[in-house]
């Protein structure tokens, strides 16, 4: 009898039945080896890890409660999930906003640096085009003024009080000396290949990339690459850097990989413009291009301190895995990794149809930008070798 | 003289005899006790006669005394005796004369307010004997000399049933049913404790009683649901009246009891324990007569009000073709099934509670003559409210707290002269009733300290303390209350942002409120009795109460003011009664009661004017005669009785009326009148004629047949409403006709109680309570009231040890003997009308249409298995307590929109057709995805995949759980008794 008591009262002691618990969300799906981050119909693109890999920084289109701009910065869990606005002083929800673009994270403080544009326009409006070079482009360039900023994400100062660096991309002037037609002036431009592959592609040769002490930023103006303090109030060249754009500050700090394009041959053309009136077309403005077509991308590497930049592969968009041993870059076919000296190549697999690549500070994972069929991009991650 | 006929034919007498008599006497002596209409006391009376049996002739002169309590008296020249101000309990009475065999009766019940009768015959002897010891213990089974339809249950029946509260157990009595007393409204009937009226006059009608006893502290409920006599006010339908138990003067003794079910299966557990301690006895050092007793309940519950099928979603069995189309069609295909009842599980999440029943009682018997009691009660109720809007809301949820302190001085005077008793009582009680309603954090009521599940610690409601800072102060500081967001939530649902306005899933609800009242209780009772058991009484008695109501529905908006009010009520009332037998078959009682009450507002006497005059609202009074017959026929033998009585019956509205004021549950019902200040007394008229039978002396059958006539009800209803649209009036009728029938049976080891009654409740409107449509003015149609319910069936059946212990049975070996003992209640019942004092507004709606039947089967079972070594009379008890035996999913409610558990289409339709802000397609990474509304799985939500889902939600959020009746449980416990 006592047994049994005791069995009862031992019982009191440890049985119980907890309250219903309240309904919890779902933890995220994770699916191994290659994965899709994004989905929104808009164009996501330009991938950066942030400095403990947990999550990844991009540019979205923007979808929701999002702002109301072409290019918002968002960061989303390394294994997906939701994305949040990471400048909401910047870009308030349902506001609209000036975009962000072209990221880069700061491995040691977290800063990041973001590119933007202030002035895209073409040369003067007008309805209808005629140059006379039938292969010429249609379009003039359209990179005019932008600048580079530097910002701490949660920071609740006003946009203004970024640490700023001013760009101005050359190929458009205005000559006012001679009036053809009794025009004002006539419109000087250079369509140089980084103008080209912005009308053509929406591609940003700005791309800044951090030192490994956060110390400087490297960046271009299309033509060549420009070392930058933020604070400072101008930059200095990186001499023999030609056509240089996306640069990527290697992991030791002594070297600088770029895509490099290269110039095919130049031709001039002049261009007339018309606005249609309700006499007919009318002349608004003459354009003398100089243009080049376009040559090879390649994936290049200098020393910091200037020097011979040496080609190491044909490519676009470098960017070095943590450990200095490669250096990732875009082909048309993928995501491909060359030794800095150039003597072994691989192939990323998971990554057709990939470009803008960032290794994780891991080492891990690679996260990139894959277009659709709509030209639309979204960001994935695939394993790394 | 010649000897009169004895009214006890029926019986047997006591009498002075050999041993084998009385023998045969010990076992079994039924229906010794008249006893005569009920006195609110909480002492009782023995009275009676004494005889010669060998010549028939009264005997004068003999000595009936109670040693234990130094209380005797001696019979009068006609042999009739008095001995009054007897505290109720068991004493053991000594009947003595010189050159007779005395007589010594053991245990004789004495019950609160009542009056025992005794036939008793002396056997002369020259020589001296021993006195014939009797032991007498029985609970009539008719009660003829009562003209009141009343029930009692006594405090050892009340720790035998299957019953957690005390209001379980008023409800096995006939013509209760879900806290209606024959067909009348929550808030009919009035509250006694030890004599002293406790009312919850401020909200009884939404709230009920508020105030709490546990079983366990109370040595008998009285319940008249008939013919109450003229010192019961503030009743139309009921009264309740409760005696506390008090500590043995000669002993102490105790009991512990743990009863949980956390033990049981899953589908028989609610995640309730409950531990009981009791403990009373004898304060020596404070003198002959002090005792103490104190009682504790506390209770942890995981879910403070379990339904049958737990959190449950509609089923394609509970709604229309529509709807039940729709729920085939989501189950029917795996991607769209998990939509489909996304959230089941046994319980009701956020329903945790405890509560706490704390009562000590002080006796002292200052001389023969004076009595002086004080108890002193505390409640703590306090539980989470489930809420279906606000499942998947972790962070903020509804939860109420009712506190409550009641503390009471009882004074009894008593002379005993000529076999006369005079008894003057007087009572002051103290009562605060306080209930909190707001928003609570589920994180703090479940992070809580526990005792198995009891918690330790208040529940900490947001903002409280700035909801009870004094108005002024907070109408000065336009803020909105600490801790409460304005509600809303894109988010958080298993449906994401599908279910935007259809569940709040961050913020909380907007509800802050609380009501406070308190009062000061005065009640003086003057009481004659003869000894030919005649009584005379006169009474007064007076309440002052504070009043105290607070409301803020959206306490997250810093501009929302408050609906507050404070005031002074009083209720006066006197009485004069008188119950009188003019022949010993036959008793009149009849009685006249005046009451008074006054609201203690001011009001304007047009609300839209603010510059109309003010008045003070005057007293209302009413004058409430009652009368009531009863006897027994002649040549019965006493055992076929018959009853008749007429009441007025009049009550003062609940006092929240006199205020604007949201009615009832605010989640739910919403509707919102406006006070009026000028209420008038409700009142009406009750007849009612009985009839009882004693069948041998093991069965009694009582049937009674009654009407009550009830206007001036309060109400809302529009058309019948006063100068303001919405007002609260008193123009409302209601008629209540029934049938009631209850029999008694008692065997050796077997006992049985069962009720049946068939009413029928019709009136113009209850629209009071619920907006029921417009009714035109004059009307008299009649409709079905609310709680019109036709059949309602209770048993109890009592077994072996459970019998005898609460002498439901008389004692003796066999099964009564037995250290088994089993307690089976039924409770079956028809349904209420769905729809009531509807117009024809929708042809559709079928006006008979009733709820189901609801069935309850609970049972308890105990075995005495082992005595506690070194304590003679000590126990351990194994207690199994089942409730819900059969598991039967009662459905107590239905929807009014379509008749069903399930809402009508059009209602799910309107719910999903709030407007949303999502913009489509949504894809995977933003916060309003969710993946179980991307049906096919593309990262992408768009519009066709949203509504899908929100139609799903709608549905969700109407889910039935709240419309089923109480669960399956089973409970496991220890007993320790000393």
């Amino acid at each position: 009898m006592p047994l049994a008591v005791g069995i009862l009262l031992a019982g009191f002691a440890w049985a119980c039945h907890d309250a219903p618990s309240p309904w919890e969300p779902p933890t995220g799906e994770t699916v191994p080896g290659v994965r899709r981050l994004t989905f929104s119909p808009g164009d996501d693109r330009s991938p950066a890890w942030s400095t403990g890999g947990d999550s990844i920084f991009y540019v979205t289109e923007g979808y929701g409660d999002l702002a109301r701009s072409t290019g918002v910065l968002v960061s989303i869990p390394r294994e997906g999930g939701f994305a949040e606005s990471v400048f909401p002083i910047l870009q308030p929800a349902r506001a609209s906003a000036p975009p962000v673009l072209t990221p880069a994270v700061d491995p040691g403080s977290g800063r990041i640096a973001y590119a933007q544009l202030l002035q895209i326009e073409g040369v003067c409006a007008a309805d209808s085009t005629s140059c006379d070079a039938t292969d010429s482009a249609s379009a003039p360039p359209r990179l005019q003024i932008g600048r580079l900023r530097v910002r701490v994400p949660g920071a609740p100062t006003p946009a203004d009080q970024d640490a700023t660096l001013p760009l101005s991309f050359d190929g458009v002037s205005f000559d006012d000396s001679r009036h053809p037609f009794d025009l004002a002036g006539v419109w000087i431009t250079s369509l140089h290949p980084f103008q080209r592959r912005f009308n053509d592609e929406g591609f940003l040769p700005v791309r800044p990339s951090w030192d490994p002490t956060g110390d400087r930023l490297v960046t271009s103006d299309g033509l060549g690459l420009w070392l930058w303090r933020p604070g400072e109030a101008a930059a200095t060249q990186v001499p023999g850097t030609y056509d240089a754009s996306s640069p990527a500050w290697s992991p030791d700090g002594r070297s600088i990989a770029f895509t490099r394009y290269e110039r095919g041959p130049e031709f001039r053309t002049t261009c007339q413009r018309f606005s249609a009136g309700s006499k007919g077309p009318a002349l608004v403005c003459v354009e003398e291009r100089t243009e080049w077509l376009s040559g090879r991308a390649l994936v290049s590497v200098i020393p910091v301190a200037g020097g011979v930049a040496v080609d190491l592969v044909e490519g676009t968009d470098p960017a070095w895995s943590p450990d200095g041993e490669w250096i990732y870059y875009a082909r048309p076919d993928g995501i491909w990794r060359i030794s800095p000296d150039g003597g072994v190549l691989e192939r990323i697999v998971g990554t057709a149809g990939g470009s803008e690549p960032a290794a994780s500070p891991d080492g891990a994972e690679l996260a990139f930008t894959k277009r659709g069929e709509d030209g639309k991009g979204d960001i994935w991650v695939a394993p790394l070798p | 003289m010649i000897g009169t006929p004895r009214p006890l034919c029926r019986t047997q007498r006591i009498r002075g005899h050999d041993g084998r008599l009385a023998a045969a006497l010990l076992l079994f002596l039924p229906g010794l006790f008249w006893t005569s209409p009920a006195r609110a006391q909480t002492t009782g009376r023995i009275q009676g006669s004494v005889i010669d049996i060998s010549n028939g002739q009264p005997l004068a002169g003999v000595l009936i005394r109670i040693d234990a309590l130094d209380q005797s008296t001696l019979s009068s020249e006609a042999g009739r005796f008095v001995l009054a101000g007897l505290p109720a309990g068991k004493h053991d009475v000594r009947v003595q004369l010189v050159g007779y065999k005395p007589l010594d009766l053991q245990s004789v019940v004495v019950a609160a307010s009542r009056a025992s009768e005794l036939a008793l015959e002396l056997e002369p002897t020259a020589v001296p004997v021993e006195p014939l010891r009797v032991e007498a213990e029985r609970v009539p089974l008719i009660e003829p000399e009562v003209s009141e339809t009343r029930e009692i249950v006594r405090g050892k029946a009340l720790r035998e049933l299957p019953v957690t509260t005390v209001s379980e157990a008023v409800e096995l009595t006939t013509g209760v049913s879900d806290g209606h007393f024959r067909g009348g409204r929550v808030g009919q009937e009035t509250y006694l404790v030890d004599g002293m009226a406790i009312k919850n006059q401020v909200e009884g009608a939404t709230e009920g009683q508020g105030l709490q006893f546990s079983p366990t502290a109370l040595s008998e409920i009285e319940v008249i649901t008939g013919g109450f006599g003229a010192e019961y006010g503030s009743s139309l339908s009921g009264v309740v009246s409760y005696t506390t138990r008090r500590g043995d003067p000669e002993r102490w003794s105790g009991a512990g009891q743990f009863l949980t079910d956390r033990l049981s299966p899953e589908d028989a557990s609610v995640g309730q324990s409950t531990l009981n301690l009791t403990a009373g006895g004898p304060l020596r050092f404070l003198g002959d007569g002090a005792t103490l007793f104190a009682d504790l309940q506390l209770q942890g519950l995981q879910d403070a009000e379990p339904r049958a099928r737990g959190l449950t979603c509609v089923q394609t069995g509970d709604a229309d073709a529509e709807v039940a189309a729709a729920i085939e069609g989501y189950q029917s295909s795996p991607v769209t099934a998990p939509l489909y009842c996304p959230y089941e599980q046994p319980g009701l999440p956020y329903q945790q509670g405890d509560g706490l029943i704390g009562f000590l009682r002080f006796d002292k018997r200052f001389s023969t003559r004076f009595n002086l009691a004080a108890t002193l009660l505390r409640n703590r109720f306090q539980r989470e409210l489930y809420t279906p809007e606000l499942k998947y809301n972790p962070g903020s949820q509804l939860g109420r707290s009712t506190e409550a302190w009641m503390g009471a001085l009882i004074l009894d005077h008593v002379t005993q002269k000529n076999g006369h008793a005079i008894n003057l009582t007087a009572r002051l009680a103290l009562q605060r009733l306080d209930r909190y309603l707001g928003v609570v954090d589920p994180a703090q009521v479940r992070d809580r300290s526990t005792v198995l599940g009891f918690g330790l610690s208040d529940f900490d409601f947001a903002g409280e303390s700035f909801v009870r800072l004094p108005i002024e102060q907070q109408l000065d500081s336009v803020v909105a209350v600490p801790g409460y967001e304005a509600p809303g939530g894109i988010t958080g649902s298993p449906f994401g942002a599908a279910a935007e306005g259809i569940f709040t899933t961050t913020g909380s609800s907007g509800l802050a409120a609380y009501s406070r009242s308190d009062f000061l209780g005065t009640d003086l009772v003057g009481e004659l009795i003869t000894a030919d058991g005649n009584s005379y009484r006169a009474g007064f008695q007076g309440k002052f109460y504070q009043v105290e109501t607070y409301e803020r529905t959206r306490a997250y908006l810093a501009g929302s003011a408050p609906n507050y009010a404070r005031f002074y009520p009083t209720t006066l009332a006197g009485y004069l009664d008188a119950s009188i037998r003019p022949d010993p078959l036959f008793t009149i009682t009849a009685g006249v009661r005046v009451e008074g009450f006054q609201s203690g507002l001011d009001f304007s006497l047009d609300r839209s004017d603010f510059l109309a005059p003010v008045a003070s609202a005057d007293w209302k009074l009413n004058v409430t005669p009652r009368l009531g017959v009863a006897g027994a026929f002649r040549n019965s033998a006493g055992r076929s009785a018959f009853r008749f009585n007429y009441a007025r019956v009049a009550q003062p509205p609940d006092f929240q009326f006199f205020i604007d004021n949201t009615i009832g549950d605010s989640l739910r019902t919403d509707v919102r009148r406006q006070g009026n200040p000028n209420l008038a007394f409700e009142q009406g008229n009750a007849f009612e004629a009985g009839f009882s039978q004693l069948f041998g002396d093991v069965v009694g059958l009582e049937v009674t047949a009654y009407m009550k006539n009830l206007t001036d009800l309060v109400t809302g209803s529009i058309s019948l409403g006063g100068s303001a649209p919405g007002q609260f009036t008193t123009g409302d009728k209601g008629t209540v006709k029934g049938l009631e029938l209850t029999l008694r049976g008692r065997w050796p080891g077997f006992g049985l109680s069962a009720g049946y009654a068939l009413a029928e409740a019709t009136g113009i409107t209850s629209g009071a309570f619920d907006d029921s449509g417009t009714v035109p003015p004059g009307a008299t149609a009649e409709f079905p009231l609310p709680f019109d319910r036709r059949h309602t069936f209770d048993a109890s059946v009592f077994l072996g040890r459970a019998a005898s212990a609460t002498e439901a049975a008389p004692p003796g070996g066999g099964l009564a003997g037995s250290p088994l003992g089993l307690v089976v209640t039924a409770r079956v019942r028809s349904g209420y009308p769905l729809y009531s004092g509807v117009q024809d507004l929708d042809p559709s709606i079928d006006e008979d249409q009733r709820l189901p039947w609801t069935s309850v089967f609970d049972a308890r079972f105990t075995w005495r298995f082992a005595n506690l070594p070194g304590c003679e009379g000590c126990a351990l008890r194994l207690v199994v307590d089942g409730k819900n035996l059969f598991g039967t999913d009662n459905v107590i409610a239905l929807r009014r929109d379509s008749g069903r558990l399930a809402p009508s289409p059009d209602t799910v339709l309107d719910l999903a057709g709030r407007p949303v802000t999502s913009t489509f397609p949504i894809p995977r990474e933003s916060e309003r995805y969710s993946p179980l509304v991307d049906l096919n799985g593309n990262g992408l939500i768009t519009a066709t995949e949203f509504q899908t889902a929100r139609f799903a939600a709608a549905l969700d959020a109407t889910d039935p759980s709240l419309l089923f009746g109480e669960p399956r449980q089973l409970r496991l416990g220890l007993e320790v008794a000393f």
